[in-house]
């Protein structure tokens, strides 16, 4: 019995916890190449550009939503963007691994057999 | 009074090896037993090729390329910004539209390339990388940008070719435009890299338009003009023979360190001894090289090459370097390196040679020609001599039995005098192949072959040797 409500407990603040996340408030600052971002008008999921939408001016208050997009509300609609295409307050800034090298060339005598994601080997 | 062979069988045995020979030189031309002379024509053009670039090192090229690295698809995915959805390859639609939209976004206009070719090949729509037709839009926003005068870079994609063509979904998809699509695969041209080639089958009814431009011709045709060049030639077609080539840069180039080396390392390969040459570094190639994490953490105008000086016209190359793909191809200088750059060395040569590039020309009837002058003045050579020592065996005063000395010092003249002309041929026909490759800007095809050729010629049994037949 312990067990259960000790089980129930835990799936509670989960849920919560998720539910917090989700509903988590951000700062958008910045639209990235506003001609070029597509906007989702809520509900009717018609695309709009960013650039298109009069009077939207950052920085816009918006909430996380599913699949790593974000919620805003302009004159009283709701759209969608994708995370990557806005920057955020006080966001980390993006650090660039200069060590690791690209494999721009391989060996003449290297051979490979089977491509990435092909799920299937095929002889050269 | 020169004595004359009074056997006529001697003009009909001349005509047969004759015509022997003929059928024997026009075999090895026409047909390339065994793949003898692609073979051997493939290695001289390696070592030259190779001896070129150590030798004349060129100038930064106004190429950037972008390379779709793993490290950066992944540090692109964890940052803060999450700037690409998927965590490895393929990526989803919508990450290849932000990667596009960034490149065709420079800030200032001046710092904006002319032209952008995107080396991935969108074959047909894929459910789990997203809504294709989100970068369509994309890809005509960026085609027909809003308001007016704005200049946006054309944007070139993947086009696949005959043996891969798009499907017509994709190419719907896309935006349905001919116009953006650059040709990437191709067949019938060997190492050679045409300048248009088909994108679909003859018998295809897909939409797609029948031929497409190679991605460096596309580009060039953006270059080229942008540069205020004649590019009134750019619509010829034909193929290249690309000359990988290394940047003028003493860590790369400087010919009094590596070029010594690289002769004696060459010459001992040669001589049946020592590795062949190591690689040259791909960072030494002439272009300016990203990756994709350094696009989306540069500040705004830093694709530009930074030899460049404000507002000169360059061009963009995106393509995703990873072994696992397995998109990687033969080089005489660099070994194996991505496609992607590939056509950039493409796009190099273009820009560096203009209408000099090297071209594929099928030269064979040429070399037929030729081959057949030089049987002629073999055969003639070798019947002349038959005629004036032939009648001095038939005499009834023969010379006395030559001792083991005269026949051994003969023997030897002779086999010196064929070495000599074997030695001389070859030289004679490496000048020949360098004289075409450096200053006509022709790959020759088909010569090497007559090195062993006329080395059967001079060795054979009935060359003169300045001694009575027997």
């Amino acid at each position: 019995m312990r067990a259960r409500i000790a089980q129930a407990l835990f799936g509670a603040s989960i849920a919560l916890l998720g539910g917090i996340a989700a509903a988590e408030t951000v700062r958008i600052t910045q639209i990235n190449n506003p001609d070029l971002v597509e906007l989702k008008r809520l509900p009717d999921g018609e695309y709009l550009w960013a650039s298109d939408l009069e009077g939207l001016k950052p920085p816009v208050r918006a909430q996380r939503a599913p699949r790593n997009r974000l919620q805003f509300k302009h004159h009283g609609k709701t759209y969608e963007v994708d995370r990557g295409d806005v920057t955020l307050d006080r966001e980390q800034a993006l650090v660039v691994d200069a060590c690791s090298t690209v494999p721009v060339s391989l060996k003449s005598d290297s051979r490979q057999a089977s491509v990435k994601g092909a799920g299937e080997a095929c002889r050269k | 009074m020169p004595r004359t062979d009074s056997r006529p069988y001697h003009h009909i045995e001349a005509l047969l090896q004759f015509i022997g020979l003929v059928f024997l030189g026009l075999w090895v031309i026409w047909a390339d037993p065994f793949g003898l002379s692609t073979a051997s024509e493939k290695a001289l053009a390696t070592d030259i090729s190779r001896s070129r670039a150590y030798v004349s090192p060129v100038d930064p090229a106004p190429i950037t390329v972008v390379s779709i690295d793993y490290p950066s698809i992944e540090a692109l995915h964890e940052a803060d910004a999450a700037y690409l959805e998927a965590d490895d390859w393929p990526l989803s639609y919508r990450d290849h539209a932000r990667i596009l939209s960034r490149l065709v976004s420079a800030g200032d206009p001046d710092d904006a390339p002319v032209a952008v070719f995107y080396d991935i090949f969108f074959e047909r729509p894929r459910a789990a990388s997203g809504d294709m037709a989100a970068l369509g839009r994309v890809l005509a926003r960026i085609s027909d940008p809003p308001g007016s005068g704005e200049r946006r870079p054309a944007v070139y994609l993947a086009g696949g070719g005959v043996q891969m063509p798009l499907s017509a979904e994709s190419f719907d998809l896309l935006g349905g435009r001919g116009s953006m699509l650059a040709t990437a695969a191709w067949q019938d041209h060997g190492d050679y890299y045409p300048l248009w080639a088909p994108l679909r089958p003859d018998d295809d009814a897909s939409p797609l338009p029948a031929t497409g431009p190679s991605a460096a011709l596309a580009l060039y045709r953006h270059l080229c003009p942008a540069q205020g060049k004649d590019c009134d030639w750019l619509e010829d077609g034909g193929a290249m023979s690309l000359q990988w080539v290394m940047r003028d840069d003493p860590a790369c180039s400087d010919r009094w360190t590596h070029l010594p080396g690289y002769v004696i390392k060459t010459v001992l390969r040669y001589a049946g001894a020592g590795d062949p040459p190591g690689a040259a570094d791909p960072h030494c190639m002439p272009f300016h090289q990203v990756r994709l994490q350094d696009l989306f953490a540069m500040p705004a105008g830093g694709l530009r090459p930074p030899h460049l000086p404000k507002g000169a016209p360059y061009v963009v190359l995106v393509g995703a370097v990873m072994p696992s793909l397995n998109d990687y191809h033969d080089t005489p200088l660099y070994e194996k390196v991505a496609g992607v750059y590939l056509h950039a060395m493409a796009v190099e040569n273009l820009n560096r040679m203009d209408s000099d590039f090297l071209r594929e020309q099928n030269i064979r009837g040429v070399s037929s020609v030729l081959w057949v002058l030089i049987a002629l003045f073999v055969c003639l050579r070798r019947h002349r001599a038959r005629r004036r020592t032939a009648p001095a065996s038939a005499g009834p005063a023969a010379p006395p039995e030559p001792t083991f000395r005269d026949i051994a010092g003969r023997r030897l003249r002779a086999l010196g005098s064929r070495a000599g002309w074997v030695l001389l041929m070859i030289v004679l026909i490496t000048l020949i192949y360098l004289f075409c490759y450096s200053v006509l800007d022709i790959a020759l095809e088909g010569w090497l072959f007559m090195i062993g050729l006329v080395s059967l010629l001079l060795f054979s049994k009935d060359e003169p040797t300045d001694r009575p037949d027997p």
